[in-house]
């Protein structure tokens, strides 16, 4: 059995292969499971960066065309500086020039309900629900209200970070491919929360989940115009007021201070 | 503050290159004593209207201090024998009207009588470059004392201050939570805090305002003008003085010599990318530890094959970064160390590390917020420095608690200078002009790293004496592969033969360039430069003024 699928899982026209191959995938692998040898995974669970990628699983030989993804496709290390602590370094950058269309667009896109300019609506609704995990709704707002989702449309459209989204992309894709595998189903957004949450913890050390990690706390807790943080609502939930300038005391330890004669 | 207009192809007296910490000064200065002079920045000129507390495009984006995106990639490698790495930003400082004054921290700690003359009281250190100074801290405290008045630094007069001239122009800023965390321990351990001295206006100064103490503060630019930059500091009156032309995105790419090996034009790119060259009487050139060297070497011709003003090799050589150490600590009731300026108070009763630890070392510890107060780098940081959830609802709630809540208190020490650490010329990496990039090249030396371990054994301490809960530290124990004190690539020195620029930062090879900036000091003092950068650049100043009136330059 041979079934072929082209182009990247999210374009609408490869929505209705996608979805065949993983119901065949997942008959297999929950087989595999029920027997107790698990299914091999493609090239052990890393799928190797090719224009043109064929796997076979178990009878079901697959054939990716377009890029896949691959853990190795960017460097870790690059990836992690970015959350690292401290760290100065990302791959994230952008110039100028590029954020201030980028900003205008992204606010249009707002004005004419929440369309996205370089995303995709599907990738979109991805990312925004692994946001949601990463900086829940729950007591108080969290990436959701703040329109994190919007932040990262507007700073991946940059031309300069064209290789993150690819990334960013690949790395969906392998997300997808393990909702499906362990799931049936197609999407990240289709699991429950704690489907989700497992998931997501299972992928903590990937560079995609780093990056998901870094855009969604930057979309949370960058100045508004950038597209997040939407009436400040990222700083409201750290209790940082930001009313543009404080006057002391500025806190407990230094009220009483003057007082004490120190 | 329109300032002045001159033909490139006419000389004037004074090309001063870069308006940074130094090269504000030298503008004014000069300027205001009647000199014709051009300074070329390669920055825009922002200014208070423009700054923003934009954290995504000043820390993520780099749009003050540019790097590989913007056109400028540096390089790094910790030795010689490793190829170097290209990096988004290895030696950072700001591409701005101001350079890093713009953007610092604002702490002014005068170098004290030691820095000057260590090597011969505490003996040399094997295997580096550490020596005295040629000139004194009383050669000095004269324009310490100038740049407290006329750049605006508050502080408060006492014992522990190295002998002043005059007292403060303005009271020390109010003190914030961390530092009364600091203080309190610090008394309690016998040790003498005091109220830190910061180029950062407590009240009102030569017509600048007070700070609003926004927290926005360090590696941003002040939107009141607050922060004693020569921004806003210095180039107002070079401009006013009517003799001051300043061109900004102006990139030199080269200082031209004639055949009696003097400086004659500056060549460089103007804002289209165009080749200009402006004729000059003399080169001050002011461009930063790391682009002041580039840039010499540069300059090379068959008359200066090593690299202009490079007879003795010491051009990019014994660069030094400072140390630093971070001890954080979350305490019960809210700190907010977010809010004002980084840091308000000092403990310097570790100066000078007992020899009998056997290494040589010493610094300050001052009292911050852990990601300078500000909430994008602390959220990044949050979960990796006190463990739990990186992300979540408890690491939400976690981030919510200690943002608040947290104090660090971090140590700021020596760097020895060493022939190993250098700035080069990358052989494979050019920046948007094609000029070969910066190649930074460095490894802290291990005494280095003793000093910052014990920095960071202290601060732990007196993180504990607090009353700190979760306590964590950190410093590069790797060595560090990057920093903003850019400092000792062409040290001052009597010496032709090992130095570059003679006590008066008149380079011993060519009679009419200058240098001053980080990379005229001989040792690194304690972490905080920028002071002493300022001092030097009044003092240089000062003697070139003078030997222009003797027509000596």
């Amino acid at each position: 059995m041979k079934l072929a699928l082209h182009g990247v899982w999210s374009d609408p026209g490869c929505i209705g292969i996608h979805r065949s191959i993983e119901k065949e995938i997942n008959q297999k692998y929950r087989a595999g499971k029920r027997s107790g040898s698990p299914i091999p995974l493609p090239c052990g669970g890393q799928l190797i960066r090719a224009r043109l990628l064929t796997v076979r699983i178990n009878a079901i030989e697959v054939v990716f065309r377009g890029v896949a993804l691959s853990h190795s496709t960017i460097n870790r290390r690059q990836f992690l500086s970015s959350t690292a602590f401290l760290a100065k370094g990302s791959l994230l950058v952008l110039s100028v020039p590029a954020i201030v269309t980028a900003c205008r667009e992204a606010s249009e896109s707002r004005q004419q309900e929440s369309r996205f300019v370089n995303l995709g609506a599907e990738e979109a609704a991805e990312y925004s629900a692994i946001a949601a995990r990463i900086i829940p709704s729950d007591e108080t707002p969290g990436a959701t209200e703040a329109g994190v989702i919007y932040f990262m449309d507007n700073v991946l459209g940059d031309p300069e970070r064209e290789p993150v989204l690819e990334a960013l992309r690949d790395g969906l894709r392998e997300l997808q491919y393990q909702v499906a595998a362990e799931h049936g189903l197609s999407f990240f957004s289709e699991l429950n929360a704690q489907q989700q949450d497992a998931l997501l913890s299972a992928n903590e050390n990937t560079a995609f989940f780093n990056t998901m990690r870094y855009l969604t706390i930057a979309g949370t807790f960058s100045l508004p115009e950038y597209g997040g943080n939407r009436n400040y609502i990222g700083y409201n939930i750290i209790g940082f007021e930001n009313p543009g300038g404080w006057a002391p005391p500025f806190g407990f330890y230094d009220a009483d201070y003057r007082e004490r004669g120190e | 503050m329109a300032g002045a207009s001159f033909p490139t192809r006419e000389e004037v007296d004074f090309v001063v290159i870069g308006s940074g910490a130094a090269g504000g000064i030298m503008a004014k200065e000069l300027s205001t004593a009647g000199h014709s002079v051009v300074v070329l920045e390669q920055g825009p000129h922002l200014q208070a209207a423009d700054f923003k507390h934009d954290e995504w495009g000043y820390d993520h984006n780099f749009e003050l201090t540019w790097g590989g995106p913007q056109g400028h990639p540096q390089t790094f490698r910790k030795s010689e024998q490793d190829v170097a790495q290209e990096r988004e930003q290895v030696c950072g400082y700001a591409h701005n009207v101001g350079g890093s004054s713009m953007h610092f921290s604002g702490n002014f700690w005068r170098f004290r009588p030691i820095d000057f003359m260590e090597a011969s009281v505490r003996g040399t250190v094997a295997g580096t470059n550490f020596s005295d100074w040629p000139i004194s801290y009383e050669d000095l405290e004269p324009y310490y004392t100038k740049v407290d008045w006329e750049i605006g630094v508050s502080g408060l007069q006492g014992p522990w201050d190295p002998p002043r001239s005059r007292e403060y122009p303005c009271p020390p800023m109010p003190i914030k939570g961390p530092d009364v965390l600091l203080e309190r321990a610090a008394k309690g351990m016998g040790l003498n805090p005091y109220p830190a001295p910061v180029a950062i206006l407590s009240q009102a100064h030569n017509g600048r305002p007070g700070c609003i103490h926004c927290g926005f503060c360090n590696g941003f630019g002040c939107e009141v003008n607050a922060k004693s930059s020569s921004l806003v500091a210095m180039m107002p009156l070079a401009l006013d003085s009517g003799n001051c032309e300043l061109r900004t995105h102006a990139t030199v790419f080269r200082i031209e010599t004639n055949e009696q090996g003097r400086a004659t034009e500056v060549l460089y790119y103007d804002a289209e990318g165009n080749e200009q060259s402006q004729r000059t009487r003399a080169v001050v050139l002011c461009a930063n530890g790391a682009e002041t060297p580039r840039l010499l070497l540069l300059s090379e011709s068959s008359r200066f094959p090593e690299g202009l003003a490079n007879s003795s090799g010491f051009v990019g050589r014994n660069l030094m970064f400072n140390g630093y150490t971070s001890v954080m600590g979350l305490f019960d009731e809210p700190v907010n160390g977010y809010k004002s300026i980084p840091a308000t108070r000092v403990v310097h009763d570790f100066y000078e590390l007992d020899p009998a630890l056997g290494f040589y070392g010493g610094g300050g510890i001052d009292a911050r917020h852990p990601s300078r107060g500000t909430p994008m780098g602390f959220a990044l940081m949050s979960g990796a420095v006190f463990g739990g959830p990186a992300w979540g609802s408890e690491y939400k709630r976690n981030l919510a608690y200690q943002f608040s809540h947290v104090a660090a208190f971090d140590g700021h020490t020596t760097s020895l200078p060493l022939d190993s650490n250098n700035i080069t010329l990358d052989d494979n990496v050019q920046d948007k002009w094609g000029r070969p990039a910066i190649r930074c090249t460095y490894m802290d030396h291990p005494d280095d790293l003793s000093t910052m371990q014990w920095f960071l054994n202290k601060s732990t301490e007196l993180m504990e004496a607090a009353g700190a809960s979760n306590v964590v530290g950190f410093y590069p124990e790797e060595g560090q592969e990057g920093n903003v004190h850019l400092l000792g690539t062409c040290r001052m020195g009597h010496d032709p033969a090992a130095s570059v620029i003679d006590p008066f930062h008149r380079t011993h090879d060519v009679p009419n360039l200058f240098l001053c900036d980080g990379s005229s000091l001989v040792t690194s003092g304690r972490g905080q430069p920028t002071m002493t950068i300022m001092a030097l650049a009044f003092r240089a100043a000062d003697y070139i003024n003078q030997a222009a009136q003797r027509n000596e330059i």
